[in-house]
């Protein structure tokens, strides 16, 4: 099932006739879109003000989702219509005998685990589970997963279709599930958390907007598509962000995430523009990807489209240098959050690469190489945001560096070339990461704030359900074995093939990724203790007397702490526990992965049981010392004063310059937005500034100053139409000139529209003289 | 009919309408001037419809008896009177607007005199003196028909030839081509179009996608209007 | 006829209706100098049509009537609207566009 996928060539790529459901997916993001217009217009005198309609509609569209993935498991092996390939058109089907139903096993591989010892000794006891063929395997095919590909087209102009439909396979259809769930999740959530807000209605019409949205981007079937659905997730992200503008804090993020994303998103123009022309004028996902596989697009257009593209997924998917929004954006609502900013949103960045991977998978070079821009920016975040985590106090500023982090292990595993072990990570990351951003807001719904040092702790007395699926959902973001994080992150070490993992079987031998995708994983369990200890343990430094939230919060929460704790169930690796490949492991990487032409032939790393004890043994050493320091440390001398302490009074930073230094650095969140404002934006402003001043002074002036009286009288006639303030700056002989020059300029924003349509006017003219006489 | 007198006809054609054409412009340009710089509210309003109602002319003379028409239903029919509400709204001084200051008015004008210059120079260096061909006019197409011959009109009976009295007349296809075009517009059944069917044709085929899209705009429009306008 | 007489009579036209802009004072004024514009525009677009031979010119004068309708719409909406909170509708009054 491994490598074998990697040597098999599939002919086939999407089919347009398939199981009616398969077909009309384009109903799920409708429901949604319909819902936003209906709240919009009729919400404020509904009942419930619109929210039962929001409801009801992500609902349906749950159903729906959950339709499409039961037909799409029936569609991936059952499938033997005509299907057809970008390039080649229609396939003559020659193998529609194959006997499908009759081996449980699709592939029709079987699995062989042979113990070999790697070392000499047995310290490093290596269990090797290999793949083989068996001679009946030999023969048969692997059963190539059929994209369904509907849609019309939208326009056509100077001989270029612009399409637009629904392209559904496996990510699309697992995206379907996860962003209907966790939206409806929300939803619920919602009508309690914002309960009496003053725009609910317009909040709900939001939230169903970006449902839409989010659901348009997964069921693209071309670029273009993807592009506008791409903007529309990043409106609503902006209108909820700011959902409580009259505070100027919310609006500032609300802004900064719009303008950040803007520097990506001008990335993705380009990306899209790049593989239109070096495709010969397509957008379809599938054309461009088969295009890529098959060679016809040239390997320096690739790289750069891949190159532009990672500037976008680094601004929407919040990877490192671009990532100062999301932290920010926790100023929205919490539900907000838990949907936009750490489930669906900022995942669109990496669905995006998932989209186009032959494009990045070539373009980076991921193949046997040991390094890449894609999985360097990746690792990167994964520990710079989790070093920023830990000197956060707002519990949901912890999250949002936390999400950041995570989203890095998701780039890099793409990075890499673990394609399957990144998609699973954002499924199960979507569902513990939203449980904590909903369990967050429970704690903040009690106590009235998110700061951890002053107002929590000692919650687990007040809030037992929010307290336990909180812990749950913790411990499967740290990875702790056997919960849905360990697997996924497993898989993605894994697919790392650092220091030999896998026996080379993975796409090259990222050593670095592997080290820095373990030091993530220590430092997500330390600041989760961390977090978990200023929020739930200790003494109760707030005011009031909290209490448990109601049951539209405690449910979704309940929900998704299940979720998080056995959605990694159905991505076992092959052979855990039994030894051979069963059908009921896997499963995701089954029924997600494409399998047909259009996607590439990457390896598939084998599971090794010894990265899986080291990488437990590092998760677990970071929470470790956390509790070693909070639980005991600082509990201990809390209880000894009876002081309500949140962390060593002489601890190491108070006593050591260099931690001080660090944790100054990580405060400050390594200085990025001192970087970008004081730096960048003061340096481009400045040069500006003194480039109009010169052009004040030398070529204004100077034309003044050297003319005659005459042309003076003429250029007073001009200026003093023009502006009466530039004429005595430059009339008033040299000697006031360089003082008052700076001022000229300025002097033209009189702010009469008037003046303003005539400067206008006078220079389309100009502009359209000096065209007509030169050219 | 010889080419002399095709060539005599066109250029009387011509001369004619050269003189409407300037009579026209005249009449514009001064009103369009005056309507600029009056001090008057209300005149200048009155003046804008001079403006549009020569321009509805010249549309006319240039063969488009559709534009013509829809500039004068809805300019002068219903844009004119919004204006007038609008003034009357304001409740702006029904008398002077003179103090405009000098220094805007020789803005105005630079900019103004800068603009046609380039205009002009621009139009003169690029069409010269094309010629506006009318091209040949289409035969009118005509549908035999049995007619009562009081119904014909005058110069239809003279030239056909038949008395007022003569009750029931078989008009033919041949009977109909002897007569004059003029003449032939009046002849009942006969299809007279101006370029009207074909305008029809091309809004409602090739340009039904911009025709929707003004339609919406419209109606956003409308929206909007009354939205900035009502009192809160 | 030849063709640039119709469009010097626009040039002229539209010159003056940006004059008009320009320098007129009140608000419902301006927005006629406006129409004086559109109005040129449209001239130009009938003689290319008669030029060319084709409708396309009138189609889209027609189209540009409809949308100088929605305009003069919404611009005397936001006269209106700087009457009622200015007591005034003198453009040169208004210097809030100052950055």
């Amino acid at each position: 099932m491994f490598s074998i996928l990697a040597t098999e060539a599939f002919e086939g790529s999407f089919t347009t006739e398939a199981n009616v459901i398969l077909e009309n997916v384009w109903l799920i993001p409708l429901l949604p879109a319909i819902s936003f217009f209906v709240i919009l217009f009729f919400g404020k005198r509904m009942p419930k003000g619109g929210a039962e309609v929001g409801i009801a509609a992500i609902g349906l569209a749950f159903v729906l989702a959950i339709l499409a993935n039961v037909a799409w498991i029936d569609h991936r092996d059952n499938f033997d219509g005509p299907t057809q390939s970008a390039l080649t058109g229609l396939i003559e089907d020659d193998h529609a005998e194959d006997d499908h139903g009759e081996d449980e096993n699709a592939l029709g591989t079987t699995l062989t685990v042979t113990d070999t010892t790697a070392g000499a000794d047995g310290v490093d006891e290596v269990v090797d589970v290999d793949l083989a063929f068996t001679e009946a395997g030999e023969g048969e095919e692997a059963h190539a997963a059929i994209a369904v590909l509907k849609g019309t087209d939208w326009l056509t102009n100077g001989g270029i279709a612009f399409s637009v439909g629904t392209l559904l396979d496996g990510p699309s259809v697992m995206m379907l599930f996860v962003v209907t769930m966790i939206s409806l999740l929300v939803h619920i959530y919602s009508t309690d958390y914002v309960a009496g807000d003053r725009r609910y209605t317009h909040y709900f019409a939001f939230l169903s907007l970006f449902s839409a949205s989010m659901l348009i981007f997964v069921l693209s079937r071309s670029t273009l598509q993807a592009l506008v659905a791409w903007e529309l997730v990043g409106v609503c992200s902006f209108a909820l962000i700011g959902h409580w503008w009259e505070e100027k804090p919310n609006s500032d993020a609300a802004l900064k995430a719009f303008l950040t994303n803007r520097v990506g998103d001008v990335g993705l123009l380009i990306g899209i523009i790049i593989l239109f022309f070096a495709s010969g004028g397509h957008f379809d996902y599938i054309t461009i990807n088969e295009m890529a596989l098959a060679g016809e697009i040239n390997q320096t257009a690739l790289t750069w489209a891949a190159i532009s593209l990672t500037a976008a997924v680094m601004s929407k998917s919040g990877q490192f240098v671009l990532h100062t929004w999301l932290p920010d954006a926790m100023a929205g609502p919490t539900p907000v959050s838990a949907l936009i900013h750490a489930a669906t949103l900022v995942t669109a960045g990496v669905f995006l690469i998932g989209r186009l991977y032959p494009v990045f998978f070539i373009g980076y070079n991921i193949e046997g190489s040991s390094i890449n821009g894609l999985s360097l920016i990746g690792a990167i975040t994964v520990v710079g945001a989790g070093l920023v985590a830990f000197v956060q106090d707002d519990i949901k500023k912890v999250l949002a560096y936390s999400t950041v982090s995570q989203l890095g292990y998701m780039v890099m595993a793409l990075g890499v070339g673990a394609w399957t072990a990144a998609m699973f990570h954002l499924f199960t990351h979507a569902f513990f990461k939203a449980g904590l951003f909903l369990g967050s807001g429970s704690v903040a719904h009690a106590v009235h704030s998110f700061n951890m040092k002053t107002d929590m702790g000692g919650l687990r007395k007040f809030m037992p359900t929010t307290h336990k699926t909180f812990i749950i959902c913790s411990v499967a973001l740290a990875g702790v074995f056997p919960t849905a994080g360990f697997w996924s992150k497993d898989e993605i070490l894994v697919g790392t093939g650092g220091f030999g993992v896998g026996s080379g079987s993975a796409n090259g031998s990222y050593d670095l990724m592997l080290v820095m995708g373990l030091v993530g994983a220590a430092l997500t369990g330390a600041y989760m203790t961390r977090a978990i200890y200023l929020t739930f343990y200790g003494e109760f430094r707030g005011h009031g007397e909290p209490h448990e939230s109601g049951k539209r919060i405690t449910v979704p929460l309940i929900i998704l702490s299940v979720f998080a704790a056995g959605a990694g169930l159905i991505n076992l690796p092959p052979g855990f526990i039994t030894g051979s490949l069963e059908p009921w492991q896997e499963r995701f990487f089954h029924f997600v992965e494409p399998a047909a032409a259009y996607f590439p032939a990457i390896s598939h790393s084998v599971p090794s049981y010894w990265l899986a004890v080291v990488a437990s043994a590092v998760g677990l050493a970071g929470p470790a010392v956390a509790y070693w320091y909070y639980f005991i440390k600082v509990d201990g001398l809390a209880k000894q004063t009876g002081e309500k302490l949140t962390e060593l009074p002489n601890g190491l930073v108070a006593n050591n310059k260099f931690a001080a230094a660090g944790h100054a650095l990580l405060k400050n969140k390594y200085y990025l937005d001192h970087l970008y404002n004081d730096v960048i934006v003061a340096s481009v402003k400045g040069p500006i500034a003194r480039g109009a001043i010169w052009f004040n002074k030398v070529v204004l002036d100077g034309f003044v100053d050297n003319a005659g009286k005459g042309s003076v009288r003429t250029g007073k006639f001009i200026y003093d139409s023009i502006d009466q303030g530039l004429i005595e700056g430059t009339v008033n002989g040299s000697g006031k000139l360089s003082s008052q020059s700076g001022q000229g300029l300025r002097r033209m924003q009189t702010g009469k529209v008037q003046q303003y349509a005539a400067l206008l006017f006078a220079a389309a003219t100009v502009l359209a003289g000096i065209f007509i006489v030169f050219i | 009919m010889t080419e002399a007198f095709l060539l005599a006809q066109a250029v009387e054609f011509d001369v004619a309408s050269n003189i409407a054409f300037a009579i026209i412009s005249i009449v514009m340009l001064y009103s369009a001037f005056k309507m600029v710089t009056t001090g008057n509210v209300v005149h200048a309003a009155l003046y804008l419809v001079i403006v549009l109602a020569a321009s509805a002319a010249v549309f006319i003379l240039l063969g488009s008896d559709f534009v013509g028409a829809t500039q004068i239903l809805v300019y002068i029919g219903a844009i004119i009177v919004l204006f007038l509400f609008g003034i009357m709204l304001t409740k702006a001084q029904l008398g002077d607007d003179d103090s405009v200051a000098s220094e805007k008015r020789s803005m105005g004008a630079l900019v103004g005199t800068l603009l046609f210059v380039v205009m002009a120079f621009a139009l003169v260096d690029t069409f010269g003196n094309d010629e506006i061909n009318f091209g040949d006019p289409e035969p009118i197409a005509f549908t035999p028909s049995t007619v009562d011959a009081s119904d014909l009109p005058t110069p239809v009976r003279e030239a056909l030839f038949i008395s007022a009295d003569a009750g029931e007349v078989e008009l033919t296809q041949a009977q109909f081509d002897t007569l004059e075009p003029e003449v032939q517009r009046r002849v009942p059944g006969a299809e007279v179009f101006g370029n009207n069917k074909q305008i029809a044709d091309a809004i409602f085929s090739q340009y039904i996608i911009p025709f929707e899209a003004v339609s919406v705009l419209l109606l956003a429009a409308l929206i909007g209007a009354i939205v900035v306008a009502r009192k809160e | 006829m030849i063709l640039n007489q119709f469009l010097l009579l626009a040039a002229v036209l539209f010159s003056l209706g940006v004059y008009g802009v320009l320098t007129r004072r009140n608000g419902v004024l301006v927005l006629m100098s406006v129409e004086l514009i559109l109005n040129a525009v449209n001239i130009n677009l009938v003689a290319f049509g008669a030029f060319q031979d084709n409708v396309q010119g009138d189609v889209f004068a027609v189209f540009v009537i409809a949308v100088a309708a929605a305009e003069v719409g919404v611009g005397l909406a936001m006269v209106l609207l700087m009457y009622r909170n200015r007591k005034s509708i003198d453009f040169s009054e208004v210097d809030m566009m100052r950055g």
